[in-house]
């Protein structure tokens, strides 16, 4: 990678606090972080890394800010008090802003199941706990539908209802 | 005749090893001490460490004065302290202080201790019947212990103390304590005592695993300790057991064991912007010894940031662990630890080496938790009334690690001064006896003078006879079962002895007039004494036998407090009476064998040379002048000032070397005592002890003169390291920190229209072939010319490519500093070093990043060198002409890199700064400081006495095999190549014995401890067993 191309001040059109510049590298974000268990994991040290070149383009392609799940705990346990959690949302509001052919994979999530995080998959087990079924929005088929159209009244949505199954 | 001057008196607050250090540097000069703790004992942090990197033992005896042994308290360290110049105060706090330097009174509150240890007869009856159980914390709470107890379990003698909190009042051990020595009433007492001159030396304490704001998502369980409790995990007097380290939980053996670091530091969060210094040592030691006590199948995995190797033999001690141990180092910190259902522990992290993350067990968690630095700085400011600095540390003066800003008389060492290991605590804890020394001269304080007896001769062909004198110790003995009248007619009839005496309180006055009374009309040649607790009245009372005329070599003490502590086991008065008589007849044996050994004084010669002439070696130079003591400044270049007084402008701390340096000069020439050289080297050195004669050379005119001193300090200092890695000298793009240091201060490199300067750190060093250490100051010096830049020319970018930055301490707060101004670090590792090549003219640099797991690829305006600091090439020289040792990367060896790293094996001469290895300029100043001190005190001795045990060489046995010379641990023995024999040099050789163990022929031999003599104390001994069988 050249860092010709790079952009000194990119920080500041992202994240302009100033304590993303305490960010040693410790990788104590990713240790502990639920979406870097993805695929792509999510990486917030990386992202601080790529702010801090100014790597405008990896950036606007990259994917992983959206795998955020919002517990915020890299924010609890960042050593240099970065706060990395809102510099994720920083991430994000710039990919919007910046691109408008953004369509953030985690937005198609929603419209296809109703919600983004993966409350489902574990039926089986809370079964065998126990535990009493969980009421999501799947089970209801119209107001997942209801939902549906709200969304579709979004432009990012509606701008892009090819990708949305129509 | 001069009117009395008052005899120097200092308080030393806190009795860690730092505390220690000074007290006995003090107490050697002749000072006063008074030695207070807060705690019930003394030994800080050390009293509970087993073992220290890099020998991975204990030394802390090695702090103990190594010439004149005979005259000086040898005991082990961690047990206890004595010496007579020393009052040691335990438990005891600092309420007030009033008055100005040179007269203080401090009212000092003595917390009841509610057992009195003079009458204690050590028995430990009171902790037997105890009903109270609580935890330990000398163990943090891995084992119990009573109420009545002693806080730390080696402590000679015993120190016992009651725990009110826990203590219930029931009495039982006042019932069962014969002597009377528990009061439980007793009450806190004040005293005040007229002191000149304070050091204070209360140290720090370490975080616990649950006293930081994290504690909660990493002490998840009792499996998961500070580090300072897993030293008692190793420790037998811990929870050491079975050749194993048990594990708190459940007593399993713990052999999945994980180390975090920076637990409660570097955390900008929490408001500790400090790194706590010692803790990577302190872990990279453990993971070792881990492998080594834990038995087999023992993994050690420490988890970190930067490993920060920086200090002398750091680096080494790391690769040897990675690669001989097998101590595995990853790069991440973790952000938990999570407890498993079966009670192991569970870690994930992410492996730089494989880009992935990692979800491992562990049995055992250890939390690498940092220094508490500021805890008792305000109290002291307060009681003091001196200033705090920015960071909330006790103000010292500008360049000084010692002295407090303003308060002439009032000193700090050790930790105090901010986070510091073994090594810097011993230079610190000798630099503020300097001061304190330095002072107390000053206002004409006046040392302890000793009472001078002569040394009775001894003749060594007379038979020997043998009187033995008991002391009743004001009947304590007694009480304990000892009948007198039955012991005296049973060691009568022992052959060789001509008489025995009971003499009471042979310590106190009366019974040391009793005794001279007695013994100076006997007949006999040899002197057997029986007292209480030896170790601390051993030099009284052989300067009692000295009086009545027993040469001190046939003189000995034995310990029949100690005999009689067995007795209580025994039915009858009698048959223990009897069993105590033959117990001493070993001692009859030993002292009737003994060979008069004679102590030979030799004049110490009152004049001191100091090599180098840099910044460290002027200190030094001033402080002995200032002292009286006249210098021989020797500086091989034509000017003083060395590397950093001639080339560097400001520290990223904001000294001014070169000023400094101007300023010192002026001082060096005017000062009368001081003689300087130019261009003059110290070449060849001949005689030893207090004697020498250098020959110095002039290197312009070839001039020779000889020179007679006493002491020489090595202050020969470094420069700036060489490479021809990088292009550097190919371009005027590429060039070192020191050459761009000086070239932004000139003006003569212009940053203005630079986009990218990139700088590499570690150049040629911390590698195996190249400097094999971490140079310390070049992170600080690269972020200084890095913030320079940015000063100039916000918008360049300035990229440091770094291996580990070592910013310890305080320093941190530059990197810090760093980061905020935007400069950028980047981690690369040793095994993919950095490429640059030349396109259009411009330096190009390639390189991994860690992080984002790319190559990069970085253009560059310039390209900056960390080439690291080099040893000065004349060391080589040096070492041969004053028989002193080199270390591998041509640094001068200490005696020892932990207790005495201010002095070499050989007697007489010390070290100071650079010379060492590569270090701030504080630092350097508190070396030189240090080394100073120590030549003064040599010198102030005027004579050096040899010690009397040493070891021998029977010529007519040696086979010339030269293994006694390799073994020897203190460099006493040598080969003579023109005379073809092993010599000893009397003031090295420490007795230890180890050449006579190694000797295979015998040839080597411990004076005083022949076999003769040893095996007839073993013959005495084994017919005791015989003997002892029902006595009628």
């Amino acid at each position: 990678m050249d860092l010709k191309g790079s952009i000194p001040d990119l920080w500041k059109a992202i994240y302009n606090t100033g304590d993303l510049h305490h960010c040693f590298n410790c990788s104590t974000c990713i240790s502990g972080c639920p979406a870097s268990f993805g695929d792509p994991p999510l990486l917030v040290r990386n992202l601080a890394r790529k702010v801090i070149l100014g790597l405008e383009e990896e950036l606007l392609n990259d994917d992983t800010p959206w795998a955020c799940v919002s517990c915020s705990k890299c924010e609890e346990m960042c050593p240099m008090d970065v706060k990395p959690f809102e510099m994720i949302l920083s991430i994000r509001q710039w990919q919007s802003a910046n691109d408008e052919t953004r369509v953030p994979p985690s937005i198609v999530e929603i419209y296809k199941r109703g919600y983004t995080q993966a409350v489902g998959v574990n039926t089986e087990l809370r079964d065998s706990l126990g535990l009493p079924e969980l009421m999501t929005i799947t089970k209801n088929p119209e107001q997942l539908q209801m939902f549906r159209e709200m969304l579709m009244k979004t432009p990012v949505v509606s701008a892009n209802d090819y990708m949305f199954g129509g | 005749m001069a009117e009395k001057k008052p005899t120097g008196t200092v308080l030393v607050a806190g009795a860690g090893i730092s505390g220690i250090k000074a007290a006995i540097e003090l107490a050697e000069v002749g000072y006063k001490v008074l030695l207070t703790d807060a705690s019930t004992q003394i030994g800080g942090i050390l009293a509970k460490l087993d073992y220290q990197f890099p020998t991975d033992h204990c030394g802390m005896c090695r702090m103990l004065p190594m010439v004149g042994r005979e005259y000086s308290s040898q005991y082990c360290m961690r047990k206890s302290l004595f010496h007579e110049n020393i009052e040691i105060m335990p438990f005891a706090e600092i309420q007030a202080v009033h008055g100005d330097a040179g007269n203080y009174k401090v009212d000092l509150l003595k917390r009841a201790r509610y057992v009195d240890p003079l009458l204690c007869n050590e028995l430990e009856e009171c902790i037997a019947v105890c009903p109270v159980e609580v935890a330990d914390e000398f163990n943090h709470g891995l084992t119990k212990r009573k109420a009545i107890y002693q806080a730390i379990p080696h402590n000679t003698p015993k120190l016992l103390a009651i725990d009110k909190q826990a203590c219930t009042n029931c009495g039982e051990c006042v019932k069962v304590c014969t002597p009377g020595a528990i009061n439980l009433g007793a009450q806190d007492e004040m005293v005040t005592r007229e002191v000149q001159s304070i050091i204070l030396a209360s140290g720090v304490k370490l975080y616990n695993t649950t006293e930081f704001e994290d504690a909660k998502s990493y002490a998840v369980s009792p499996d998961v300790v500070s580090s300072l409790a897993f030293e008692r995990m190793m420790s037998s007097s811990g929870s050491y057991r079975d050749g194993e380290i048990k594990r708190p939980s459940d007593g399993q053996p713990a052999k999945n064991i994980a180390w975090i670091q920076c637990m409660g530091s570097r955390n900008r969060r929490q408001k500790r912007d400090y790194c706590s210094s010692i803790c990577c040592m302190f872990a990279l030691k453990e993971a070792v010894l881990a492998k080594e006590k834990g038995g087999p199948g023992v993994e050690s995995t420490i988890f970190y940031m930067d490993m920060r190797t920086f200090g002398k033999g750091f680096q080494q001690y790391r690769d040897d662990a990675v690669e001989k141990h097998g101590v595995n180092l990853i790069r991440c910190r973790v952000q938990g630890v999570m407890r498993n259902p079966d009670g192991s522990l569970q870690i994930r992290y992410f492996d730089p080496e494989t880009n992935e993350f990692v979800i491992k067990d562990y049995d055992l968690v250890v939390l690498s938790t940092g220094q508490i630095p500021y805890e008792t700085h305000k109290k002291w400011a307060d009681l003091l009334n001196v200033k705090l600095d920015s960071r909330g540390l006790l103000a010292t003066e500008d360049y000084s690690k010692i002295r407090l800003a303003g308060k002439p008389g009032l000193f700090i060492c050790g930790s105090l001064m901010g986070l510091t290991d073994v090594s810097e605590a011993m230079s610190s804890g000798i630099a503020a006896a300097g001061e304190a020394t330095k002072f107390l001269t000053g206002i004409g304080a006046d040392t302890v003078k000793e009472e001078e007896i002569a040394e009775p001769t001894a003749h060594e062909r007379e038979l020997s006879l043998v009187s033995v004198a008991i002391c009743k110790c004001g009947e304590k003995t007694g009480a304990n079962g000892i009948d007198y009248e039955l012991l005296s007619a049973e060691l009568q009839r022992y052959r060789g002895v001509g008489e025995v005496n009971v003499i009471d309180s042979m310590c106190k006055e009366n019974g040391e007039t009793a005794a001279l009374d007695i013994l100076s009309k006997t007949k006999c040649n040899r002197l057997l004494i029986g007292a209480c607790q030896p170790f601390m009245y051993r030099q009284n009372l052989k300067n009692v036998a000295r009086k009545a005329g027993f040469n001190s070599s046939l003189v000995e003490v034995f310990d029949l407090f100690g005999i009689a502590r067995k007795g209580m086991t025994l039915p009858s008065n009698k048959e223990w009476t009897l069993r105590a008589a033959h117990e001493v007849k070993a001692d009859i044996e030993k002292l009737k064998f003994k060979p008069a050994l004679h102590v030979s004084t030799l004049p110490i010669n009152q004049t001191a040379l100091v090599v180098g002439g840099g910044i460290g070696g002027m200190q030094s130079a001033l402080s002995l002048a200032a002292r009286g003591v006249p210098v021989h400044l020797v500086e091989k270049d034509g000017q003083l000032g060395g590397y950093l007084g001639n080339n560097v402008e400001a520290t990223v701390d904001g000294l001014a070397p070169m000023a400094m340096a101007k300023d010192m000069q002026l001082k060096v020439y005017q000062n009368k005592n001081i003689t300087v050289h130019l261009n003059c080297e110290a070449e060849g050195t001949v005689g030893t002890l207090g004697s020498f004669e250098s020959k110095l050379v002039y290197k312009d005119s070839d001039e020779k003169i000889y020179l007679h001193h006493g002491a020489a300090i090595m202050a020969t200092g470094g420069h700036e390291g060489a490479t021809s890695e990088y292009g550097l000298g190919s371009s005027n793009l590429i060039m070192t920190q020191g050459q761009l240091k000086k070239g932004l201060a000139s003006g003569d490199i212009d940053v203005g229209g630079a986009e990218n300067i990139v700088m590499i750190q570690c150049v040629g060093s911390r590698q195996k072939e190249g400097r094999h250490y971490c140079s310390r100051i070049c992170c600080m010096w690269a972020i200084a010319n890095a913030l320079k830049i940015k000063e100039k020319n916000p918008d360049a970018r300035v990229f440091i490519l770094y291996r580990d930055v070592m910013t310890y301490g305080f320093y941190e707060q530059y990197y810090s500093k760093a980061r905020t101004a935007g400069i950028i670090f980047m981690n690369y590792s040793l095994d993919n070093k950095p490429q640059m090549e030349m396109v259009e003219g411009k330096p190009v640099v390639k390189f991994m990043d860690s992080i984002l797991n790319e190559e990069i690829e970085l253009p560059a305006d310039l390209l900056v060198l960390s080439t690291g600091v080099d040893p000065e090439e004349s060391n080589s020289k040096l070492a041969k002409a004053f028989k002193v040792a080199l270390n591998d990367d041509g640094f001068f060896a200490e005696a020892d890199s932990k207790w005495r790293p201010i002095e070499f094996q050989q007697v007489g001469l010390y070290l100071a700064g650079t010379a060492h290895s590569p270090m701030p300029l504080k630092s350097v100043i508190m070396q030189a400081e240090a080394a100073a001190q120590k030549a003064y005190a040599y010198l102030s001795g005027r004579e050096v006495h040899t010690s009397s045990v040493i070891s021998k060489v029977k010529d007519a046995l040696c086979i010339r095999c030269q293994r006694c010379v390799n073994i020897c641990p203190y460099g006493a023995r040598s080969y003579d190549d023109m005379e073809k024999c092993i010599n000893v040099d009397p003031a090295a050789c420490q007795a230890c014995g180890m050449c006579a163990v190694e000797c295979q022929n015998n040839a080597a031999e411990v004076t005083g401890w022949s076999d003769k003599q040893l095996l007839s104390v073993i013959d005495a001994k084994l017919m005791d067993e015989l003997l002892l069988s029902p006595v009628e």
